[in-house]
């Protein structure tokens, strides 16, 4: 590998050739956004985080008073709590169903564009009002999903009112909007060499031992794309929180971002907002960097 | 053998189809609701087809408001997601071949700056962005929402990474010796290769600008700037929504992103292409 | 020669400097600068004067037309942008940091929390740019800052809370209806007796800030929820109020009388799903300037309803009702056409012309020659809103103005909100009494941040 870079590095005009300067040609585009848009921001917010501050007023060096109320606040424990469960149990349900469905559509037959498109379908009206309205119809009061359970016996159940079971709407609209993961999940799956699957056919293996030799390893990086963006979306899930349950019945579903927006824009403390920013950043990080770490025990590369 | 081969393709026929109705009940509900009258769109135990179909929903919807109509707001939508698109897909498919395949000093520090980036909550960057678009004088115009695209989306940055990442490194390997640089691998391997997590990259980029509504809220300031998302929040207010024409309106714009999505979608299907690696 | 040159440059110079303004002045003899009122618009040709509002398209609608005539009038031209209420304060807030804020904006009663963007526009009535002859002292006392005098807009329209009924439902039961008197006793028994008829909850949706805010000024003469000036709270910590009305509440809501938490929450804050207008509730509280909407779907369904006042606690007693701006128009402190914003204003509160195109959809007009010329040709739902706000008007103790919301206030309320929700649904206090206490404990902790 070293030989051959030195080699052609040569041949082709050092400098233009040189790793460095090709890196940073292409990766240019990103430097440039993030040395503009985002790194002022970010430490904007990580100053404010330490201030007294609304929008419209001079922040106050306040010290490290925002993070030493987080600790005794609990309305922010709960959020953080909340977040959690939406996190644990929307994001494997909502991968799980993606992943089965984009299988479920590859194969070959003359309708599948049209399936496909028709799946793809309820991601297109995402945050809408739509949404919220049919949603508190399905789920509401009086609608067939609870008419169903009230069959069972539970006679005043009711999703809205219950501070257990009010997430549940919120995730199965998660899970539904399986588009997006869908769709990388299916040009992932597309990659895999045909020659792979031919091979083990020769060999004699079934289904299931295919879709486990075959298919997980080579869509591994794809999964771990997939599952690492759904993660961070999932904490950082707002929208349908906001159109659907307003982070009620008392504070079930206010999500930690909802609880940020709270702070920031409507209570105005902003820094306080900032500063509850940067815990989630910290968490997130750590469990990020957890699977970043690991994946390099599950996740296989070409080559 | 013949017989069990159908049989088992229709049980599958009708399982993707069951199934698929299933999905979509909520989007056929938005659409049968923009021909209803608002009490049958929001009465709890409203019936899912119009008693009386409203046609005037449709018109009431597109005149908009005012001197502006929704052809302004479509023509809008248009160019904001058209050139975002297409800046998305040239700035990430370079940056992420950058990021997989270069071996550059501060690799590792951007990538893992990247993934920062996604970590904060939009809410709290909100206004220090804004202010940054005000200094530069760009409030007011595409700008905001279109030239960030062309720097790099990190969501598909790290997509075609990992799709980078699948490619074999013989491939680049093989190319060197037929006398290519690290631009030409670029261009004639990587790019042709990337074929499928490209349209992906479309599809879906083309949808979240299409369909976001925080960028153009903050920064068209002007009617005749608005986008069709911004331009549906306006049929609704405390005081009252007009949920048929705002329906109608959001049917209507599900169109273009449908259609987007049923013409690249034929690059993305088996047996279509011969895309897939060989060797 | 050179001399002559320079002479002759200056001469033409001097020349153009004077044509401009000369030629400017022959094209506003051609503005429409009187209207039918009389009014003489100042020439504002070739400037231009941005505004911002929040509300439907119904309403840029006709707030773009108004605007368009003033255009014609004064030859400026106007930049206007609108969003729905929901996002407008987010965009508000983006502008106030970045310091570019519009020469005008809509601004609601939490003014308060914004103060330091607006413009106070005394000096502008004191000049008379802003004509308040036809507007009473005490609407203008709507918007007025109590605490040091300062006129922070004009209001765009008044609302008062009140209750829409269901007159129909309350004949079924054979309960008498709301009278201008009525207590929380006489409602509570209408409640029961509805739900005993029809089986359904008599009420689907509470305000319970608007609630809380109605009985404390009721309980005693001069008690409110916050003072007049913004500073603090008006009742003394007296917590009986509020025990009082958790306690009405919770057992309305036990009987089945008041929906349970699950529809309260369904329902939210969107007026034109609440049961009322499908007859399924017989009662709501509500903003009186949403009363068109609610009965505009209530008519779809065949249900006419009706405006009546806030239960007080005793027949005698406080009425605890107000007539307040639903909403005003100000003054950016920021601005650079100070002058120009304060006539723009003027047209659009005290215009009959305007006011005809605008049709008192933000509130009832706060200007009486307005208010009349629009009274004649009011439809029947539109009447009822201008009876029960002349009635609320009536009342003695109504004089009060509403106090101003102070930035707190969205804290308070949701903390309002979840007290009576742990309390209701979940149990979690003894008594009315503790969750009161528990309410007015972390009330005022959430004042003391704001303090410092």
């Amino acid at each position: 590998m070293q030989a051959t870079k030195r080699r052609f590095g040569k041949s082709a005009g050092g400098f233009l050739n040189s790793d460095n300067t090709v890196g940073y040609l292409f990766a240019i585009p990103f430097i440039i956004s993030f040395l503009l848009m985002t790194i002022i921001p970010m430490a904007l917010s990580f100053y404010y985080s330490f201030c007294n501050y609304w929008i419209g007023s001079v922040p106050t060096w306040f010290g490290i008073e925002n993070f030493y109320e987080l600790m005794h606040d609990a309305t922010f424990g709960n959020s953080l709590l909340v977040t959690l469960q939406y996190v644990v149990i929307g994001v494997p349900l909502k991968l799980v169903f993606a992943l089965l469905i984009a299988m479920l559509l590859t194969k070959p037959t003359r309708a599948q564009g049209f399936y496909r498109a028709v799946y793809y379908i309820p991601s297109l009206i995402g945050g809408s009002v739509a949404v919220a309205l049919v949603w508190k119809q399905l789920f509401g009061s009086r609608g067939p999903v609870v008419n169903l359970i009230r069959t069972f016996g539970a006679e005043s159940f009711n999703f809205f009112g219950s501070t257990t079971w009010a997430f549940l709407p919120l995730v199965l609209c998660n899970a539904w909007q399986f588009g997006s993961s869908m769709l990388i999940f299916a040009s992932g799956l597309k990659q895999i060499p045909k020659d792979y699957y031919e091979a083990s056919e020769i060999d004699g293996a079934n289904v299931v031992r295919r879709f486990f030799s075959i298919t997980l390893p080579c869509l591994s990086p794809i999964i771990l794309f997939n599952l690492i963006m759904q993660l961070i979306s999932g904490f950082m899930t707002f929208t349908q929180a906001q159109i659907i349950t307003d982070g009620g019945p008392n504070y079930a579903t206010n999500y930690i971002a909802l609880n940020i927006f709270k702070e920031g824009f409507a209570y105005q403390h902003m820094g306080y907002a900032c500063a509850q920013s940067w815990i989630m950043l910290i968490i997130m990080a750590a469990i990020t960097g957890l699977i970043f770490k690991t994946s390099s025990h599950w996740t296989y590369y070409e080559n | 053998m013949r017989s069990r081969r159908i049989i088992r393709n229709t049980i599958y026929h009708l399982f993707v189809i069951a199934f698929g109705l299933l999905m979509i009940y909520p989007v056929i509900w938005m659409i049968l609701s923009s021909f209803k009258l608002k009490s049958e769109i929001l009465g709890s135990e409203a019936p899912l087809f119009p008693t009386k179909w409203i046609w005037q929903n449709y018109p009431d919807g597109w005149r908009g408001s005012g001197s502006l109509s929704f052809a302004t707001f479509f023509k809008n939508s248009a160019i904001v997601s058209v050139l975002g698109t297409l800046g998305t897909v040239i700035s990430s498919a370079m940056v992420s071949y950058a990021f997989a395949r270069i071996n550059f000093k501060g690799r590792k520090f951007w990538f893992t700056a990247m993934i920062m980036t996604m970590l904060l909550p939009g809410q709290v960057l909100m206004i220090p962005q804004y202010i940054i678009w005000t200094r530069l004088g760009f409030v007011g115009t595409f700008v905001p929402l279109i030239l960030p695209k062309f720097l790099g989306w990190p969501f598909f940055i790290y997509m075609m990474m990992q799709f980078i990442r699948g490619l074999p490194k013989e491939l680049d390997e093989a190319a060197m010796i037929d006398g290519c640089n690290k631009y030409t691998i670029f261009s004639r391997i990587v790019l042709p290769l990337l074929g499928p997590s490209i349209i992906t990259t479309v599809v879906i980029s083309f949808y979240w600008i299409w369909d976001d509504y925080m960028g153009p809220l903050l920064y068209l300031s002007k009617p005749a700037l608005y986008t069709v998302s911004l331009a549906i929040k306006g049929f609704a207010d405390a005081q009252g929504t007009n949920f048929g024409p705002m329906f109608a309106m959001s049917s209507l714009s599900l169109i273009p992103v449908f259609l987007l999505f049923l013409f690249f979608n034929r690059y993305l299907m088996d047996g279509v292409t011969a895309g897939s690696v060989k060797g | 020669m050179k001399r002559i040159l320079v002479a002759l440059l200056i001469a033409s110079l001097m020349l153009t400097c004077l044509a401009i303004p000369a030629m400017a002045e022959g094209e506003a003899e051609g503005w429409n600068n009187v209207n039918a009122e009389g009014y003489v618009f100042p020439d504002y040709s070739g400037e231009t004067l941005s505004i911002m509002w929040w509300g439907s398209n119904t309403r840029a609608e006709m707030t773009e037309k108004v605007i368009h005539l003033w255009e014609e009038h004064t030859g400026a031209k106007v930049e206007f942008e609108w969003y729905d209420g929901g996002t407008y304060w987010t965009q508000f807030q983006a502008k106030m940091a970045a310091g570019t804020l519009t020469d005008v904006f809509q601004m609601g009663n939490n003014w308060l929390t914004y103060y330091n963007t607006i413009e106070p526009l005394n000096e502008y009535i004191d000049e008379g740019i802003i004509d308040t002859t036809a507007i009473g002292p005490a609407m203008i006392a709507t918007t007025v800052n109590q605490a040091n005098g300062d006129v922070t807009g004009m209001s765009n329209g008044t609302n008062a809370r009140c209750f829409a009924y269901n007159p129909a439902l309350f004949d079924q039961a054979g309960v008498a209806y709301p009278t201008a008197t009525w207590t929380w006793e006489d409602f509570a028994d209408a409640a029961r007796a509805i739900h005993e008829v029809t089986g359904k909850p008599a009420i689907t949706t509470l305000e319970y800030n608007s609630l809380a805010y109605s009985v404390f000024t009721q309980w005693k003469e001069g008690y409110n929820f916050y003072s007049m000036d913004g500073t603090g709270f008006a009742f003394d910590g007296d917590t009986e109020p509020l025990a009082y009305l958790f306690d009405l509440l919770t057992t309305l809501q036990q009987e089945g009388a008041i929906a349970d938490y699950g529809i309260q929450n369904e329902i939210g804050s969107n007026i034109e799903a609440d049961w009322i207008a499908y007859g399924d509730a017989a009662m709501v509280m509500l903003s009186s300037n949403q009363f068109q909407a609610l009965s505009n779907v209530a008519a779809e369904n065949g249900i006419t309803l009706e405006l009546a006042t806030i239960p007080r606690v005793s027949e005698d007693g406080q009425s605890g009702m107000v007539v307040r701006s639903s909403q005003q128009m100000s003054m950016w402190n920021g601005s650079q056409k100070k002058e120009m914003a304060a006539n723009f204003i003027n047209y659009f509160i005290n215009s009959v012309e305007a006011n005809k195109i605008l049709n008192c959809e933000r509130g009832v007009s706060i200007n009486s020659d307005v208010l009349a010329a629009l009274k004649e040709d009011a439809d029947e739902v539109t009447s009822k809103v201008y009876t029960i706000i002349d009635l609320i008007g009536s009342f003695p103790d109504a004089a009060n103005t509403s106090p101003a919301e102070p930035a707190a206030n969205e804290e308070i309320s949701d903390v309002l909100k979840k007290t009576y929700f742990q309390g209701l649904a979940e149990g979690k206090f003894a008594s009315a009494e503790e969750a009161a206490e528990l309410f007015w404990a972390e009330a005022q902790e959430i004042w003391a941040k704001f303090e410092n």
